[in-house]
């Protein structure tokens, strides 16, 4: 193998980056596709808006504003500071959080499409049969969204493995704390070794085109048996 | 309408529900009992499921609603959905699609505020879905998903069932077979609100019924007594008619006819699959029904019976005149021309003979 133990490195990181990120997205991002599912408030437009920014802006800005907000005199930085965690560039928790910004319409657009075609019918049929919103999410809405919690997380994995812009401003190029595959690979080609260049660029195509390709066919599998809708 | 003692037989629903819409204002005060099948009865469009969703909680609305002693809405608070005891069936086949038919049950039972108060073979053996435990929602047909989703409202022992036209979205014969399903649950004791369009429908299961227009209350109370009002006949146009029950007590092979005793009065129908005693109720259309002054013994009309004409009023068609006839303790409804009226003097007190052409067993 022509992989050099900063690879292995750069790979471990980066898959660590990718569960942290999808877990976060999880939790944070369930919440946010349920209300923007369920509400008839006006503001959804906005929030629906500012939420797919990261779809069509350059990396760099959204990059550029993080490091803006978390350095010392940013108003997150300021706030770290105070808590005594010091700042967040150049860190492992400074690149998670960019990448749950720069991930989230990935893991909330799904979910949000899901809950939105279980509509409101099995919600009101669980409430007259005396189960409570909570009851009702988990026994009834997490188990019919299951496609839709799978396709969120796949993708939120995916375009985590595959950020570098957001993460080059953020968090830089550290070994074993920021520089992650991505990263690695630029490294690489700028200082024209490119057959380690090679050996990370084909291994992240091909997990990629095989992330994607399990992801369709799970949803084909799903729709055969018509469940989950 | 609405006086003292009429809130003083609060002992069901008491309902005053106010929801402005764009085009449209739901407006309905009324009693509900708390026995039997309550029927909300009017035209498509004219506010029946908003209402019922009101009841249950899944609207909005000014007002107040009160079931037995339990307040679920005042000015003040709201009682959530899943604190109601209610069952509520929905138009369309509602299952929970990733469990079978066992665990759509086991969700209700399992979430019922108290024990339940009909057996759980009881209600699987009444809507006939013994055989269905082991099925998927996908796998089964909309009558039997409907059954599923009755005996699933009755798990959770709901004080009061609400049906929004579950007939909706079946065929005619499954249609017919559902509501003798819905008949014997009735029979198991719940009170049901019963959503329909269908005055068909109505005449076959409902004690009491709701009548409403566009959003409007037209008039509330036992089915016989509403049918017969002439304002809501009027209404009915063609459909217009009375209710009447009665037993069966003569069966007479000979000519195929069954006697039906209903107070005093017997009347002949066709036999089919009638027994001696079996309760029955019977349908009369006011367009089937004529009046002579004498028995006319010439006539191809085999029941003719007495009455007294009750009222007189306008009908659908200025042609027509709408009589409300007393047949012993009964009431009929008869439909003639104005002419008829007017050449046989009919006025109010006036002795008649009730010719009824042809009477539909309902139920």
């Amino acid at each position: 193998m022509m992989l050099s133990p900063d690879d292995w490195l750069a790979i471990g990181l980066t898959i660590k980056l990718a569960v942290t990120v999808v877990v976060l997205l999880l939790l944070i991002g369930t919440p946010i596709a349920w209300w923007l599912a369920t509400t008839t408030c006006r503001l959804k437009s906005i929030f629906e808006a500012l939420i797919a920014l990261p779809l069509v802006l350059p990396p760099t800005v959204i990059g550029f504003y993080l490091l803006m907000l978390m350095s010392p005199d940013g108003f997150v930085g300021q706030v770290t500071q105070s808590l005594g965690l010091g700042t967040l560039p150049f860190t492992f928790s400074g690149i998670v959080i960019a990448s749950i910004f720069y991930s989230l319409p990935f893991v909330v657009q799904p979910l949000q499409n899901t809950f939105q075609s279980i509509g409101k019918r099995p919600r009101e049929v669980a409430a007259t049969l005396g189960a409570s919103p909570f009851d009702t999410f988990f026994s009834i809405v997490v188990p019919l969204s299951k496609k839709g919690f799978l396709t969120a997380s796949i993708l939120g994995f995916a375009h985590t493995l595959g950020e570098f812009g957001v993460i080059l401003m953020v968090g830089g190029n550290i070994p074993g704390a920021t520089r992650v595959i991505s990263v690695q690979i630029y490294d690489h080609v700028e200082s024209l070794n490119y057959a380690a260049a090679h050996w990370l660029s084909a291994i992240m195509i091909v997990s990629a085109f095989l992330i994607l390709m399990g992801l369709s066919f799970f949803n084909r599998e799903v729709s055969v048996f018509g469940g989950a809708k | 309408m609405v006086g003292q003692s009429k809130i003083m037989f609060a002992a069901g629903l008491s309902l005053k529900v106010k929801k402005q819409f764009p085009k449209f204002l739901l407006d309905v005060s009324c009693e509900v009992a708390s026995s039997g099948v309550t029927a909300v009865f009017g035209h498509s469009g004219c506010g029946k499921t908003t209402l019922l969703r009101c009841i249950a909680g899944l609207e909005s609305f000014e007002g107040r609603l009160s079931f037995k002693r339990q307040v679920w809405k005042d000015n003040r608070e709201t009682v959530a959905t899943h604190s109601r005891a209610i069952g509520y069936v929905f138009q369309e086949p509602s299952l929970f699609s990733h469990l079978d038919v066992e665990r759509n049950l086991v969700f209700a039972e399992k979430r019922s505020k108290r024990a339940a108060i009909i057996e759980r073979k009881t209600i699987i053996d009444v809507l006939g879905i013994s055989a269905l435990l082991s099925k998927f929602p996908e796998e089964l047909s909309g009558g039997e998903k409907q059954r599923v989703a009755i005996a699933r409202a009755l798990l959770s022992a709901p004080d009061l069932i609400l049906m929004d036209e579950p007939l909706a979205s079946l065929d005619y014969h499954a249609k017919k077979r559902f509501l003798r399903y819905v008949t014997s649950v009735k029979k198991l004791g719940v009170p049901i609100i019963y959503v329909s369009h269908s005055i068909d429908e109505v005449c076959e299961i409902a004690d009491d019924i709701i009548y409403m227009d566009q959003g409007q209350l037209v008039s509330s109370g036992k089915l016989v007594d509403v049918l017969t009002e002439p304002a809501i006949a009027a209404r009915l146009e063609e459909e217009a008619g009375s209710v009447i029950s009665g037993e069966v007590t003569r069966l007479d092979d000979q000519w195929m006819l069954a006697g039906i005793q209903f107070g005093d009065n017997l009347l002949w129908i066709k036999s089919s699959d009638l027994t001696i005693k079996q309760n029955i109720r019977l349908r009369i259309k006011a367009s089937d029904v004529s009046l002579s002054l004498t028995k006319t013994p010439d006539s191809s009309i085999v029941n003719q019976l007495e009455g007294v004409v009750d009222s007189l009023s306008k009908d659908f068609h200025p042609a027509l005149s709408l009589v409300s006839i007393r047949v012993g303790s009964d009431r009929m409804l008869a439909r003639v021309t104005k002419k008829s009226i007017n050449d046989m003097s009919l006025k109010m007190g006036s002795s008649v003979w009730v010719n009824i052409k042809s009477a539909a067993v309902v139920s």
